[in-house]
């Protein structure tokens, strides 16, 4: 298993409606060695109130220890509201941004990205392709993190 | 809305008729008056022309008697004794010794009594007798002319001379013509015998006549109404002199002379020329009249009986005038007849125009109102119950109109609600599938876990528990899951399609030019071992270039063609044809087989969703026409098919032409 304590550091906020999703999400990024804290949402309002306490709680270097996987179909605030709502005060706007839904219409991504997500994931019904795209994104969790070492 | 309806009444209906009725009652008044006024004139004009030549004949056999009787009487007296005495005993008398002698006034005394028979009265002025040799040696007027001689003496320029000289000449009874006579200082003419004495010429008798005689003939103007007259003239060597008094001028005897060849005075040329005639001519004062002349040999004079034209046709004009009358009554009659008859025929008319143009603008509430029974009654009453008619159904469409306004924003709505219905399905459906296969997949690993937990401990446990508890782990719950698995990759694949199908019907097209033959070669490639297999035939035609979406033409070709090959019978060698038509609002393509064909039961499933044909074991999802149909049906065009069960298919889409166009 990687870890390294930097990364550590970075609490992955799962805003997530469906249980069962945000239960193989947190299964699947632990299985490929993701060991941060993950903060599970169960709509778009609880994520940006989460975001926004630590925002207000605390100085710049806590918000740069956030992580947000955002799924675009949710009850009380969508992901797109989410979106933007981070990407409009200049305190969250820096926070990444991942996107991980089931659909993969072309406008919605072309959407997501113009609100300024940084990485589009889809969900596939297929497991194999599930726990590969979340492994796939914890090892670029990994990597991404590496310039904050220097 | 209201019109004008006067205007083109006016110019219209009531114009022709006003016309017509002109020309119907105005044509054979006018031929009737023509040809009754042209027999009326040329009947007056007869008339005028008779009454002047009886007047003509009347007065020439007056002047002629007159003369004719005075020379017979004159004939008379020179074969009586007084001028059989007289004569010689007066010639020798005055040869003695003149006629101052008293020879001579012996003589005359016994004569005198005898000749004065002839004394002067209105008609004649003298008498004379007239030696042989030219000597006038009698007269009862004793003028100075008494005693000289018409040979020599100073009047043998006289008339008196002239006829003397004539007379004896033809030895014949002569008139001379009229002139001034200047030993009596008046006009005078006169009359002149042979006197002979035992066959033997002795002298002369002549008799001095006044113009009175002439002169109440000429003024006589009886049956001449205001401007007739009767003129009398003689030729005076190049010049014709008026006798008497003119009607026009009071002065004229003796003075007034026209120039011979001039254009006045016409008819009297003529007659001093010895012709006689009848018509329009020009008299003396250059009027034009009708005239009848001749030549009056006795007396050499001419005679011209003549009227003015204007007054020998006033009843001629009193006619035109009276036929011009009547035409003009006939005219405003007919006028007021045709304005009458044309409003009561246009003013319904007018009435129903109107009503139609209200009806055209939309006011359906106009009716005419009709008593008459006759055609355009009919007319009104048809057009009344056509106008209710139009309203009632007008009414109808209005309220269909609504309803289908209605209906087909339902329809939009629904049509609407379908898609985002289709879409947002297939995605929210995905969200359990994912957990559905994800823990189930979670199972498996749990599974994994107890199996391993069973091996570690299965001593602890009895052997038929061991075997019973690793079939359930192993055989019985992978079973169960697998069909789990099965299933939502099952439903996955179906929701995969809707997606597609919501997607195809929501595409925003991507017009380029399209080479359609290229297409159908890339398809048929792809399908080339399956075409082989079958030992098919492709018929293609020229097919054109189009201008349309890539994707969908793409979709349309590969499916259409892709069935017509997946669906051919082994039963015999496979054959597709490919053709297409174009005409200024779209295309048309159609792809035919000699396949299985589609049964009658089928053929209303053919273009739902998941259906396939009864030959299932052909691969395929069941989707291909109803993706074929959605992108076809969101360019407007549609797409049909013909079939017969084991016979073969044709389908045909039709596309229309984009309506943006290409330039």
């Amino acid at each position: 298993m990687i870890t390294d304590k930097n990364t550590a550091e970075v609490t992955i906020v799962l805003a997530e409606d469906d249980e069962g999703h945000a239960k193989l999400t947190e299964k699947n990024l632990r299985r490929a060695g993701i060991n941060n804290p993950v903060q599970w949402c169960k709509n778009g309002q609880e994520a940006v109130d989460f975001v926004t306490d630590v925002a207000t709680g605390s100085d710049d270097s806590h918000i740069d220890s956030l992580l947000i996987l955002l799924d675009l179909n949710m009850p009380i605030m969508d992901g797109y509201m989410v979106l933007e709502k981070l990407k409009a005060d200049e305190k969250t706007r820096k926070i990444p941004v991942i996107v991980l839904t089931t659909t993969d219409d072309k406008r919605e991504v072309k959407r997501c990205y113009e609100l300024g997500c940084n990485i589009y994931i889809t969900k596939p019904v297929d497991y194999a392709g599930f726990s590969h795209a979340i492994r796939e994104l914890g090892l670029f969790l990994n990597v991404v993190k590496i310039p904050d070492l220097s | 809305m209201k019109h004008d309806i006067t205007t083109p009444l006016f110019h219209g209906l009531s114009t022709r008729l006003l016309l017509w009725f002109l020309l119907l009652s105005l044509l054979p008044l006018a031929v009737l008056g023509f040809s009754s006024y042209y027999n009326a004139k040329i009947s007056m004009q007869h008339e005028a022309t008779i009454k002047l030549v009886s007047i003509a004949r009347f007065k020439a056999q007056q002047l002629e008697g007159y003369f004719t009787n005075i020379s017979k009487s004159l004939i008379a007296l020179s074969r009586s004794g007084s001028v059989l005495g007289a004569l010689p005993a007066a010639e020798i008398a005055f040869k003695d010794g003149g006629v101052l002698s008293q020879n001579y006034i012996a003589v005359e005394r016994t004569y005198r009594p005898l000749l004065s028979h002839y004394a002067q009265t209105d008609e004649n002025h003298d008498l004379f007798l007239i030696s042989t040799d030219g000597d006038i040696v009698f007269t009862l007027a004793r003028e100075k002319d008494l005693g000289t001689n018409l040979m020599t003496g100073p009047y043998q320029d006289s008339v008196l001379a002239k006829l003397f000289a004539e007379v004896m000449y033809t030895h014949n009874v002569g008139v001379s013509g009229f002139d001034f006579y200047k030993p009596s200082n008046k006009l005078a003419g006169f009359i002149a015998t042979p006197v002979f004495k035992r066959n033997k010429l002795v002298g002369v008798l002549a008799l001095q006549v006044n113009m009175n005689q002439i002169n109440r003939l000429a003024i006589d103007y009886s049956g001449l109404g205001s401007t007739g007259e009767t003129v009398l003239a003689a030729r005076d060597a190049n010049e014709l002199m008026f006798l008497t008094q003119l009607r026009f001028d009071a002065q004229a005897a003796f003075k007034r002379t026209t120039e011979i060849g001039s254009t006045l005075a016409l008819p009297m040329q003529q007659a001093l020329q010895g012709s006689g005639g009848k018509g329009f001519s020009t008299d003396y004062r250059g009027v034009n009249v009708l005239a009848v002349w001749q030549y009056l040999p006795h007396t050499r004079l001419g005679m011209v009986i003549k009227m003015d034209i204007t007054e020998a046709f006033a009843d001629v004009d009193r006619l035109t005038e009276i036929s011009l009358l009547i035409a003009l009554l006939t005219v405003i009659a007919v006028i007021i007849a045709a304005l009458f008859i044309s409003k009561s025929l246009a003013a319904p008319i007018g009435r129903l125009t109107n009503a139609i143009r209200d009806i055209e603008h939309g006011d359906y509430s106009g009716r005419i109102k009709t008593d008459s029974s006759d055609e355009i009654g009919e007319l009104a009453t048809a057009f009344n119950s056509m106008a209710d008619s139009l309203d009632h159904q007008r009414q109808q469409v209005l309220v269909k109109t609504a309803q289908i306004k209605k209906r087909s924003a339902t329809l939009a709505a629904a049509n609407e609600e379908i898609k985002s219905f289709a879409y947002i399905v297939s995605h929210d459906l995905r969200s359990p599938l994912v957990n559905m296969k994800g823990f189930s997949t979670e199972l498996q690993f749990t599974l994994t876990e107890i199996n391993e937990i069973i091996t570690q401990c299965s001593d602890r446990l009895e052997p038929d528990e061991r075997e019973e508890m690793l079939r359930l782990i192993n055989e019985d719950a992978p079973e169960s899951m697998q069909f789990i698995s099965t299933s939502v990759d099952k439903m996955d694949n179906m929701l995969t399609a809707i997606l597609k199908l919501s997607r195809f019907g929501r595409r925003e097209l991507q017009f380029e030019d399209i080479d359609l033959k290229a297409v159908c070669n890339e398809m048929l490639n792809s399908l080339k071992h399956q075409i082989e297999a079958m030992q098919t035939q492709i018929h293609m035609e020229e097919l054109p270039t189009i201008y349309n979406d890539r994707l969908v033409i793409e979709q349309i070709m590969g499916n259409l063609l892709g069935n017509a090959v997946k669906y051919l019978s082994p039963e015999r060698p496979g054959e597709i044809h490919i053709s297409s038509s174009s005409s200024n609002a779209g295309i048309t393509i159609t792809v035919s087989d000699n396949g299985y064909g589609i049964g009658e039961d089928e053929k209303d499933k053919v273009f739902q969703i998941f259906r396939r044909g009864k030959h299932t074991e052909m691969k395929g999802e069941g989707m291909g026409l109803a993706y074929v149909q959605t992108l076809v049906r969101a360019q407007d065009g549609n797409i049909t098919f013909e079939s017969i069960e084991n016979e073969g298919s044709r389908f045909i889409v039709y596309l229309p032409i984009n309506k943006q166009g290409k330039e």
